[in-house]
């Protein structure tokens, strides 16, 4: 554990989290200095579940979670390839099994997609809670939102448990940036190519968005669908949990052999 | 002139793979885009017109267009090793394989929405959709256009890679985007892209001639900037 904490001491890996940080307080930023003159006419419309970046369908809100797997590869998953390039993989693979190097890799890359979404998520909602007046939503006051059943996954839990709800839309884009980041693992596994690698999520995502624009009923894409407010129909939540399964399994399986074909030349 | 060939010649096999890729997959975005502006286009079925709505939408430029198109160009772009720059400085030819380079690059992209407009003309077999005469020379003033603003930017973004790394050069690229973004959203004025159809009619004529300004600006300063590039080059 020690050795990985040491890793990560170099500041490439930390590039992603700190420009989306650098989004989410621009955004609470922003936000709160264009209410602050408001809030002793409606407070109910300036709370941090109606202001929060995942709710608020703004420009801010497109522009991070269309970046993010983008900023979720400029993390821990670089590790990998760091490791082929530096020519580090042939000394870890002659003191440790090479099962369990492949092993740590994938919990480090996931890790850290996760906690590169998880964090500024969390940042974002935080500083509104510290500044905004903590009044849970209502149905009939908070009307003009876009929570709807049909682009809002378990959209009712808006308004009888909100906190929970915030909790499972921090959760849902975390969980895909984990995958961002392990796809952009197994394309290094395969390729070796440090760009490439880095680009070919945002690439997949971006293809995937448009495509899903044309053909909803086929296919989605997980950064539109992670927004809480999303600006595309949500496909069934049973059919978006097993086609990530699925996804994870067979990127987990790819890894395995991408990274054993390399060792093995 | 040599290494200028060799540097253009060497390509690895997932670079080849890499490089058909991204012309099939913006061949199918535009296509996509191409059937998207189907719905939107009621009264009019003039085929380049379609085109046009399709490829030059500012929304779709904006959100997945252009950074697509970054991410793409700069895949394809081989950046020249420490060696090869130092050849190229010497033999005064690194702009020159700069530009030759980002053309070529923009040439795919440019081929890559035609193909689109090809398959769609055939595969829809619809009569309603005609190529009216009247409008094939303002479709190439279009079609010039485009492809100067595509060109400027894989040059800009070319430029910056030999100096920096590809991972600034696609910073300096999403960088200018939301740039462009702010500017569109909040000005309506664009600098590095081409609205096309999506001008307002009043304003047509001004904005046309100003988009042709703009890009041959951008491509003399570009071109001028070549003697500065060699002299960082001698550094690199």
């Amino acid at each position: 554990m020690n050795f990985w904490m040491h890793r990560f001491k170099l500041k490439q890996y930390f590039i992603g989290i700190t420009i989306a940080i650098a989004i989410v307080i621009f955004h609470a930023g922003s936000t709160i200095l264009n209410i602050w003159s408001f809030f002793d006419q409606s407070p109910f419309l300036f709370t941090p579940f109606t202001k929060w970046i995942s709710i608020d369908s703004g420009p801010i809100t497109l522009l991070l979670f269309l970046s993010l797997p983008l900023l979720c590869c400029l993390s821990g998953s670089q590790i990998y390839i760091d490791d082929i390039e530096s020519g580090f993989v042939w000394h870890v693979v002659q003191k440790r099994p090479l099962k369990k190097y492949i092993l740590s890799i994938e919990v480090i890359s996931f890790l850290s997609g996760f906690i590169t979404v998880f964090i500024p998520l969390l940042i974002d909602f935080v500083i509104l809670w510290f500044f905004l007046p903590y009044l849970l939503p209502n149905l009939v006051v908070n009307e003009n939102l876009t929570v709807l059943n049909a682009t809002t996954f378990f959209a009712n839990t808006y308004y009888t448990k909100p906190v929970l709800f915030v909790i499972f839309y921090i959760l849902l884009p975390s969980f895909f940036g984990g995958m961002y980041a392990l796809f952009s693992t197994m394309i290094a596994s395969f390729t070796g190519k440090k760009f490439l690698s880095v680009t070919a999520s945002f690439l997949v995502i971006s293809v995937l968005s448009v495509i899903s624009g044309i053909l909803p009923d086929i296919f989605y894409a997980p950064n539109l669908i992670s927004i809480a407010s999303s600006p595309v129909y949500l496909p069934n939540f049973l059919r978006v949990i097993s086609s990530y399964l699925i996804t994870m399994l067979f990127i987990s399986i790819a890894i395995i052999f991408g990274v054993r074909r390399h060792v093995n030349q | 002139m040599l290494i200028n060939k060799f540097i253009a010649r060497k390509k690895t096999s997932i670079q080849r793979i890499a490089g058909l890729l991204i012309f099939m997959t913006w061949t199918v975005l535009c296509l996509l885009g191409i059937l998207s502006a189907t719905s939107h286009l009621k009264s009019e079925h003039n085929l380049f017109e379609l085109f046009f709505t399709a490829i030059q939408n500012p929304r779709n430029q904006l959100q997945y267009g252009i950074p697509l198109m970054i991410v793409m160009a700069l895949i394809m772009f081989i950046k020249p090793t420490a060696h090869e720059i130092y050849s190229l400085v010497n033999n005064k030819s690194l702009g020159k394989f700069i530009w030759r380079y980002s053309f070529k690059i923009a040439l795919l992209f440019l081929w890559g929405s035609m193909t689109a407009l090809l398959i769609f003309y055939v595969l829809i077999q619809d009569h309603d959709y005609v190529i009216k005469q009247s409008t094939i020379i303002f479709s190439l003033i279009l079609l010039v256009l485009y492809f100067l603003s595509i060109f400027t930017l894989v040059l800009l973004l070319n430029f910056i890679t030999v100096l920096f790394s590809k991972l600034i050069g696609l910073t300096f690229g999403f960088i200018l985007l939301f740039f462009e973004n702010f500017l569109f959203t909040n000005l309506h004025v664009t600098l590095f892209f081409s609205r096309g159809l999506w001008i307002d009619p009043k304003s047509y004529n001004s904005l046309l001639i100003f988009n042709f300004l703009i890009f041959s600006v951008y491509l003399y300063c570009i071109y001028h900037s070549n003697k500065l590039i060699e002299k960082v080059g001698i550094k690199l």
